[in-house]
């Protein structure tokens, strides 16, 4: 199975980041998610960055984007560099439902057969 | 209770007088006293009141799962109308205080020079805005989030028009626009206090079964009917605004934004200077603009496809779109480029509706519904934003069972109103979802914090208290312009109020 981001439903609510934090650590916050919002808000130009086992997914609006470890991620600045520290997405394997896409309210978020 | 699993603890006075900036504990007594947000608000605002302060709070559930959990408030006494006024705060602005560190932040006093605040990972620090001050809204919000080099840095904030004491000024959520229309952004700019910063990597705990229970109630509000559409627009349209009018917006919508944890996507990104269907990012670096509040687009709705250039400006100088929209009007103002420059003049002027001749104007609401008597009412008490509809969203009051009588009405909009300012509840998503009861938000409240006398009764009586009490500091409350005045309004206002002493 792998983690779906279909882009553009996402509203930008970052429900879902919290919800992975809650799965790794079991507390509030963002910051051990392994999914985080990319945005230049000014352009509105958004969407989720998910690092992975072996990469990294960007979830672009105008269409989905592996970046294989090591390389550069285009157009993302600073403020994006913390998710290459994260704990990897383990797809919620112990979990009845991934927490992720539970908690997403758009339907941005899914499981598929890989 | 278990405090911790929705506040950090901490209180942060900052003196501007003196330069500095000191902690107190929130305590458990404090919240089990008054909850939360807009109540620990006054009684902070109350406690410091020789001082004039500013305050900036967080709900009990802000930044938690509970469903639109976004909001906090901001509590002062309006320079432009002399009275007490609690603004709601959406966006991410309220949540990035809380993770900041801080639950609360009182301003007190005045500086002599420009000043910033900052907050970052349980660190306050007030430090010199030499360099942003002059600079407008969106230059500021650069500047400062390259400066402390992330993006992710929320802000509350003020342009040229509140430094320049315009009384129109209002206070900015990062670079856009906030429901303020009480003028607090000349309120920030007297003291000289050009900007708030906060980034924070803090966590609250969570009491077991709380996410589960708050994604229930997060499914079950998204069975109502809003939830079917998204965007701004579409609370223009459930309000009543007529179709023909929003069509030029209509052909600028990009996509719609989400505040934090809100399932309803009330802000719209309109592209201006690029197509709408832009996917890639843009080449541009402002190619548009978010719409953040319907009170201001209804407003300048006259402006017709000049809308958004003129709102662009608006945020840019640090203005209250729902005034600027009267004044332009008034001023027969209507082409684009002619009332981008007038906004600009703005800003550098003082500004008194009154005297430009625009009625009703100080704190009063443009829907189409604003002369209902519970709609009178409720500008009134005139204690909450009017930015904020005056009316159940979706499908209006049948859709709540609340009957005819204007008292009831204006109640249940108070009620609301106050209690997604203790808890933290963004305003737009309590009025948009009467299936989201407010025993259910106490519901969420008991057990994020594992406190069973957090009951519906409990949050009502505080919600009460919290707009008595506000109403309380002002005599000029309850007064309204003579144009409105009426027998059947002072009446229902005595009504209103005895509701309030039982
Ligand atoms: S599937 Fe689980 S681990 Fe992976 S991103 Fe979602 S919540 Fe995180
Ligand atoms: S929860 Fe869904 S809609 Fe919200 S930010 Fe995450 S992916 Fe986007």
């Amino acid at each position: 199975m792998e983690l779906a981001v279909e882009s553009l439903k996402c509203i930008g609510c970052r429900v879902c980041e919290y919800a992975c934090n809650y799965h790794h650590d079991m507390d509030c916050s963002p910051n051990g998610a392994s999914l985080m919002l990319h945005r230049t808000e000014k352009r509105n130009y958004f969407g989720m960055m998910v690092k992975r086992e072996k990469d990294l997914l960007l979830a672009r609006p105008e269409g989905p984007e592996v970046v294989p470890p090591g390389e550069q991620v285009e157009g993302a600045g600073a403020s994006s560099k913390p998710i290459l520290m994260r704990a990897p997405c383990d797809l919620c394997e112990d979990e009845d439902e991934p927490f992720c896409v539970k908690a997403c309210p758009t339907g941005c978020l899914s499981m598929v057969e890989s | 209770m278990d405090i911790e699993n929705a506040y950090m603890g901490r209180i942060l006075v900052a003196d501007l007088n003196e330069g500095t900036c000191e902690e107190e504990e929130l305590t458990e007594e404090m919240v089990k006293e008054h909850i939360g947000g807009a109540v620990i608000n006054l009684a902070l605002y109350k406690q410091h009141v020789d001082r004039n302060p500013i305050v900036f709070g967080t709900g009990l559930l802000t930044g938690t799962f509970a469903p639109s959990s976004c909001a906090g408030v901001m509590t002062g006494k309006s320079p432009v109308t002399g009275r007490v006024c609690h603004v709601p705060l959406s966006w991410q602005t309220a949540v990035e205080l809380k993770y900041s560190g801080y639950d609360f932040v009182v301003v007190l006093g005045e500086s002599d020079k420009p000043v910033r605040l900052w907050l970052h990972d349980e660190l306050a620090e007030l430090a010199d805005a030499g360099e942003v001050w002059g600079r407008d809204v969106w230059q500021t919000t650069d500047k400062l989030r390259y400066e402390h080099g992330d993006d992710y840095v929320q802000l509350i904030g003020i342009g040229p028009a509140g430094e320049k004491g315009c009384r129109i000024a209002q206070i900015s959520e990062g670079a856009w626009g906030s429901r303020d229309v009480f003028g607090m952004g000349l309120a920030m700019g007297a003291r000289k206090l050009k900007a708030i910063a906060m980034r924070g990597l803090g966590s609250l705990e969570v009491a077991d079964g709380f996410f589960d229970e708050c994604l229930e109630a997060q499914q079950e509000l998204r069975k109502g009917a809003s939830f079917e559409k998204q965007g701004l627009v579409a609370l223009l349209e459930a309000l009543g605004v007529d179709a023909a009018d929003l069509e030029p917006i209509k052909q600028k919508v990009h996509r719609h934004v989400a505040s934090f944890n809100c399932a309803y996507a009330a802000n719209t990104f309109l592209m201006i200077d690029e197509p709408p269907g832009l996917l890639k990012e843009s080449k541009k670096d402002e190619p548009g603009l978010l719409l953040t509040d319907p009170a201001g687009v209804i407003s300048l709705l006259f402006l017709k496809e000049g809308l958004p250039v003129v709102l662009r400006e608006i945020n840019r100088q640090g203005l209250d779109p729902v005034a600027c929209g009267a004044l332009l009007k008034k001023e027969g103002v209507a082409e684009a480029g002619e009332a981008v420059k007038r906004v600009q003049a703005l800003a550098g002027e003082e500004v008194d509706l009154e005297d430009a001749g625009v009625e009703n104007v100080y704190g009063i609401a443009p829907w189409p519904l604003s002369e209902a008597l519970e709609a009178r009412l409720i500008q009134a008490v005139s204690v909450f934003s009017h930015a904020v509809p005056l009316s159940p969203l979706g499908g209006g009051w049948a859709d709540v069972s609340v009957g005819e009588n204007p008292v009831e009405r204006a109640q249940w909009w108070l009620d609301r109103m106050a209690v997604s300012s203790i808890l933290g509840i963004c305003p737009i998503a309590a009025l948009l979802s009467p299936e989201f009861t407010l025993q259910k938000m106490a519901e969420l409240g008991a057990k994020a914090v594992d406190w069973d006398e957090l009951t519906e009764e409990a949050l009502l009586k505080q919600a009460r208290k919290l707009v008595q009490e506000t109403h309380a500091l002002d005599e000029a409350n309850g007064t309204v312009p003579s144009s409105w005045a009426s027998a059947d309004l002072d009446g229902a206002l005595e009504k209103l109020r005895q509701g309030w002493e039982g």
